[in-house]
């Protein structure tokens, strides 16, 4: 199937299946499906693995601490974004290894996610286990903020005089959220700046702090 | 339109200049935190502004100046949103996450001060007082940005999506297996009593076309430190020069050569002229996991330069493509804002990118 604006994409499927899109996607899709076969027949696939999935059973997996068994808001869509941003990417990568090996053979020139073999689909969820697992195991604590760096980026180096009217860590200094993409530089003038990245919206904003 | 400024019970103040083409519609402050730690408060800036473009023109960049001691080293710091494209009337927000310790205050004030610092326009047109240099930093990143979006068009064109798709996933996978060195300022010079301290001499790489070259330069390395960068630099084009940034590439004891940190210089050359830069601060690098890095040997290159009527030079993407450099440089920012788009969003969302701001 090739991919197409007005059909859910593959990993939209895969979180339907999984009952873990987002509720007005969630309706779209399966308004989607009463129509279109095709993408009816990969949820249906995406369906049978899970419920393969959930014939392995979940008695191994790491157990939540007491007290901290509900993600916050902020925490899932975070988590979520970044299980999306997964799922595509191991989608891109498999559909990319598909069309290198069709190509060798000349037939196909279109990469299609349907022609993964069994095993694929076993690595793929195998990934998504681990995904779910390690995000549940390293989730914060319920009702956080959004997380934040807990120390800063940089400690901005103080004159003795100015240390001993403010005490230790007097002056601005960055704090990079944790959930976006960032990078710190530092240059010779003592400046340093960071690059953070929202990759939901695309913005980006650079915070920079002087010490001249 | 009168001042726009508005002061929190905390004494956080954001203030617009009246004629500004932009306008505050709100401040939330809700996530900051004011502690007093014995005779120092303790300041946790978690804000969101919503800014609204007043004027005719597109915006492409904003800079905002946030001020806490003007006088005192990391009393300013200054949040900016470039690849912006704000239409007339639209709104935007604008999130600043800075932590500030000072001293109890004694006088009237704000403690926190937002002001503008400059926009860029479409046009690349600019207004502001540009307190912090931010023309030139905005400049350079929507430049930067118009070459590389271009670029990822180009292969669009000629080669389709599947030819996006492909250059996208490679650049992620030449991203990720970017070796990374932190780069931290060094307070006092030199931290390490051990490694004896000795002089390097820098070895220039000179890019196709550039302006300015790095004729010579030594650096003092010691251990996991480096500081005293001095450089000798020759304007070598047509245009009185303002101003250049050098980059660093460190090679460690293994042979692994990494890109770390910048020289930034007010040198103001002439056509034909030499001249020096030189700095005192020191740099310490380290490898993941805080491990240091032992120095063995650094290179600079001229990155970007700024000609005395605000014009700015920075190399093409083919000179950033020489082998050496490819593994090694950061990607450009723009580079790794469509990176992270295509990551989260997929390839339809860059391809969108990339007709909206062609």
């Amino acid at each position: 199937m090739r991919s197409d604006a007005r059909h859910p994409g593959q990993e939209s499927l895969a979180l339907l299946a999984g009952g873990d899109l987002a509720w007005r996607e969630s309706l779209n899709a399966r308004w989607h499906l009463q129509f279109c076969p095709q993408c009816k027949i990969q949820f249906e696939k995406f369906r049978a693995d899970r419920k393969e999935l959930d014939a392995i059973g979940t008695s191994d997996w790491p157990q939540a601490p007491a007290g901290r068994q509900d993600l916050s808001d902020p925490a899932w869509t975070a988590l979520a974004a970044e299980m999306r941003a997964n799922i595509r990417l191991g989608l891109t990568a498999g559909s990319l290894a598909s069309s290198l090996s069709e190509s060798e053979d000349g037939d196909i020139d279109i990469p299609s996610p349907m022609v993964f073999a069994p095993w694929r689909w076993a690595v793929v969820c195998g990934a998504l286990v681990f995904v779910l697992t390690a995000g549940w195991w390293l989730r914060p604590s319920g009702g956080a903020p959004l997380p934040v760096a807990s120390a800063p980026a940089w400690e901005l180096p103080m004159t003795e005089q100015a240390r001993q009217v403010a005490g230790p860590g007097a002056g601005l200094q960055l704090m990079v959220p944790v959930s976006n993409v960032s990078r710190t530089e530092t240059d010779f003038g003592g400046s340093t700046r960071s690059r953070v990245i929202d990759g939901e919206t695309g913005q980006v904003t650079l915070q920079q702090v002087y010490v001249e | 339109m009168a001042s726009q400024a508005q002061t929190q019970p905390g004494s956080l103040r954001v203030d617009l200049p009246p004629d500004a083409p932009l306008a505050l519609v709100s401040a939330d402050w809700g996530a900051s935190r004011v502690t007093a730690r014995g005779g120092a408060l303790l300041l946790e800036l978690h804000s969101t502004l919503q800014l609204k473009n007043t004027g005719a023109r597109r915006i492409r960049a904003v800079s905002l100046l946030v001020t806490a001691q003007d006088r005192t080293p990391g009393g300013r710091a200054s949040v900016t949103l470039p690849s912006l494209d704000i239409e007339t009337s639209d709104t935007f927000p604008v999130r600043i996450d800075l932590r500030l310790m000072r001293p109890l205050q004694t006088g009237p004030g704000a403690v926190v001060d937002v002001q503008l610092d400059g926009i860029l326009f479409e046009d690349l047109a600019f207004y502001g007082p540009n307190r912090m240099n931010t023309r030139r930093s905005m400049l350079a990143w929507e430049l930067e940005a118009r070459r590389d979006r271009k670029a990822l068009l180009a292969v669009l064109e000629h080669g389709g999506a599947n030819a996006l798709r492909n250059e996208r996933v490679e650049a992620l996978a030449r991203n990720a297996a970017q070796p990374r060195l932190a780069v931290q300022a060094a307070n006092t010079g030199r931290a390490t009593a051990i490694e004896p301290e000795r002089e390097v001499t820098l070895a220039s790489l000179s890019l196709p076309a550039t302006p300015v070259e790095l004729l010579s330069g030594t650096v003092r390395i010691a251990g996991d430190e480096a500081r005293a960068p001095h450089v000798v630099l020759r304007n070598v084009g047509s245009k009185p020069v303002r101003s250049v940034e050098v980059l660093w590439l460190v090679r460690d004891n293994q042979g692994r050569e990494y890109a770390a940190g910048s020289l930034p210089a007010d040198v103001n050359l002439a056509p034909g002229q030499t001249g020096a830069a030189s700095k005192e601060g020191a740099l310490r690098f380290s490898l993941p996991g805080g491990i240091p890095a032992s120095l063995a040997a650094m290179t600079g290159f001229v990155s970007s330069v700024e000609f005395s009527d605000g014009a700015l030079w920075l190399p093409s993407r083919q000179a950033l493509r020489d082998p050496r450099l490819l593994g090694v440089l950061p990607p450009c920012g723009e580079e790794e804002r469509l990176m992270e788009l295509y990551r989260r969003k997929g390839l339809d969302a860059v391809i969108q990118q990339l007709h909206k701001l062609h």
